[in-house]
């Protein structure tokens, strides 16, 4: 079973106005298109995982998958990587894998860090399978 | 004046369970907001590795609001493999343990092993892209079975000089390439005190210039320095080599345990000590964070120091399993028995306990002489002291010598032989106590 820690936080860049970002360096523009987002999954650890005194809201919301293994789930942890050259790859993003940010604003505005899917007992639709089909691959 | 900003890393108890989830959480304009980030990584790390790659991205900082990531004593490695210390491990065969985008980054006494689980990916640590960039006392290990290429050190575009002292970089599977790999854009890498091993190449530089100096390399390719050719870029100082491309060449050191990743030196290994360059002004200790000797300065991450006996104070109460006894030093912690054991405690209460415990290092050493020299101010024709072994093998307490005619407040001697140590080592420490029982 997993656990994903997933950031329910803004970055202090996101409050850069686009003309800041126009007058960026290249280096600097691309890590500002790279940088963390709400939704982004951070790190997965295993079921039961105890999690840390700030792995929480304001900054993280958690999200149990039980009867999803971590090393299943494991790859959610990737970045966006351009390795069109693979001498010199670009980080494109932090993060490849987010969830929905609807998500994450219900956590906020309950007030509740710990989201747990329940496990599907045999119905026609699982409940896991459903979120896990919501959760977001960036491609750029 | 910057104030601190500081984070814990620990398995339980502090505010990130992994490196990773504190560097994103408090990604920020370090200058503006005028901080200084310290990230404590400390704890017992026996349950589980830190299994997360740790990207060090979107910080601003300066000289003054830099990043400072480092272990406590309980989490530090010790210079060696240790699975109940912080390690930052990763079988994903594309990812690395560590990429560092941000400047002024200092990060002292971390492990990063990596396993490759598939063939082709990533190395242990990815394009460092920013300059001032320092990796102090950190153990690197990759343990590859795959064909393609396993770097342990990875720069692709602008990387800039960071700065490895005190490493270990070590490449302990059966397949290995080099043990850093840099584009002829990366520029003025460093390499001061490191041991560097079992690499296909260790040193390829084909870079755009850096600086080695007092390393160990022995790899498994031609050349111990320099790129497949065997051409050296850069400016090289006293590295030791087991092949003829070191400036202290043709030499053979057989480390204290090389099989299990322990490269401290021996005192056999003399071709590595007291042969360095005195480099005070890029660092004053050694891994282990034990002041280095100026004017007999040793090469590679270890600095050698001969076997001595360590008092860590008297205790009050008699420790009754190998876990009550500290098993950690430091320069600071520790006082030589040889030199100073004066440090007495008088008991007050009955059923109390004189205890005096030590450890020694006897590295390879099959058998010992131990000694030591005290008093007690309770007569021991009263209360007889003893001295003794722990043994491991069955984690027994053994009599070694008994004190039983010397009066109050008068020195007298314990010592013994113990003739064959295999037993009773633990790694090379043995632990001795001696303890007289009160009234």
């Amino acid at each position: 079973m997993a656990e994903l820690l997933v950031r329910a936080s803004g970055h202090w860049l996101d409050s850069k106005t686009q003309a800041q970002v126009d007058a960026m360096s290249a280096g600097d523009r691309q890590s500002y298109n790279a940088r963390s987002q709400v939704g982004d999954i951070i790190v997965v650890k295993p079921d039961g995982w105890v999690w840390g005194l700030e792995e929480c809201l304001p900054t993280f919301i958690v999200v149990k998958l039980p009867g999803v293994s971590e090393e299943e789930s494991k790859y959610y942890e990737q970045g966006l990587i351009d390795n069109t050259n693979p001498e010199h790859p670009v980080l494109l993003k932090r993060r490849k894998y987010q969830v929905p940010s609807d998500i994450i604003q219900t956590q906020i505005d309950l007030a509740e860090t710990v989201i747990e899917i329940p496990a599907g007992k045999g119905e026609e639709t699982d409940p896991i399978e459903t979120f896990m089909s919501t959760i977001i691959e960036k491609t750029s | 004046m910057a104030t601190q900003l500081k984070k814990t890393v620990k398995p339980s108890g502090g505010d990130y369970t992994s490196l990773e989830a504190c560097m994103n959480a408090n990604e920020q304009n370090l200058v503006t907001a005028d901080k200084y980030f310290d990230v404590e990584i400390d704890g017992d790390w026996s349950g589980g590795n830190d299994t997360s790659e740790c990207t060090i991205h979107n910080y601003t900082t300066s000289s003054s609001a830099y990043i400072n990531i480092y272990t406590t004593a309980t989490a530090f490695h010790g210079g060696k493999p240790d699975t109940t210390k912080y390690c930052n491990y990763q079988t994903d065969s594309d990812v690395s343990n560590l990429r560092v985008h941000s400047q002024y980054v200092t990060i002292t006494g971390l492990f990063f092993k990596k396993v490759p689980a598939w063939d082709y990916g990533g190395a242990n640590l990815t394009n460092v892209s920013e300059p001032n960039v320092v990796f102090a006392s950190c153990y690197w290990q990759m343990h590859n079975s795959y064909a393609s290429n396993r770097n342990c050190l990875y720069a692709s575009v602008a990387s800039i000089e960071p700065l490895f002292k005190n490493c270990v970089i070590w490449s302990s599977g059966s397949v290995s390439s080099g043990a850093m790999f840099t584009f002829p854009d990366s520029i003025g890498w460093e390499f001061i005190n490191c041991t560097v091993i079992g690499w296909e190449g260790n040193f390829p530089t084909d870079l755009g210039g850096g600086t080695f100096t007092n390393n160990i390399s022995h790899g498994r390719g031609t050349y111990d320095y320099g790129d497949w050719a065997g051409e050296k870029r850069g400016t090289f100082t006293t590295n030791l080599s087991f092949d003829s491309s070191g400036e202290i060449s043709n030499k053979t050191l057989t480390f204290v345990d090389s099989a299990n990743g322990d490269f401290h030196l021996l005192s056999t290994d003399t071709d590595a000590i007291d042969v360095g360059t005195d480099i005070t002004s890029i660092t004053t200790v050694d891994i282990d964070g034990q002041t280095r000797e100026v004017g007999d300065w040793d090469v590679g991450a270890d600095e050698y120091f001969a076997p001595t006996n360590f008092s860590r104070g008297d205790y009050a109460s008699l420790p009754t399993t190998n876990a009550d006894l500290e098993t950690i030093y430091s320069a600071g912690e520790i006082t030589q028995v040889s030199l100073d054991d004066s440090d007495r405690v008088s008991q007050t209460g009955a059923g109390q306990y004189i205890i005096h415990q030590y450890k020694a290092d006897v590295e390879a050493n099959t058998s010992c002489s131990l000694k030591w020299n005290g008093q007690s101010s309770l007569s021991t024709v009263t209360s007889a002291v003893k001295l003794q072994i722990y043994k491991v093998s069955t984690t027994t307490w053994e009599d070694v010598d008994t004190e039983s005619g010397t009066g109050a407040n008068t020195d007298f001697d314990l010592t013994g032989t113990i003739a064959d140590l295999t037993n009773y080592k633990d790694g090379t420490i043995i632990t001795c106590r001696v303890y007289q029982l009160g009234t």
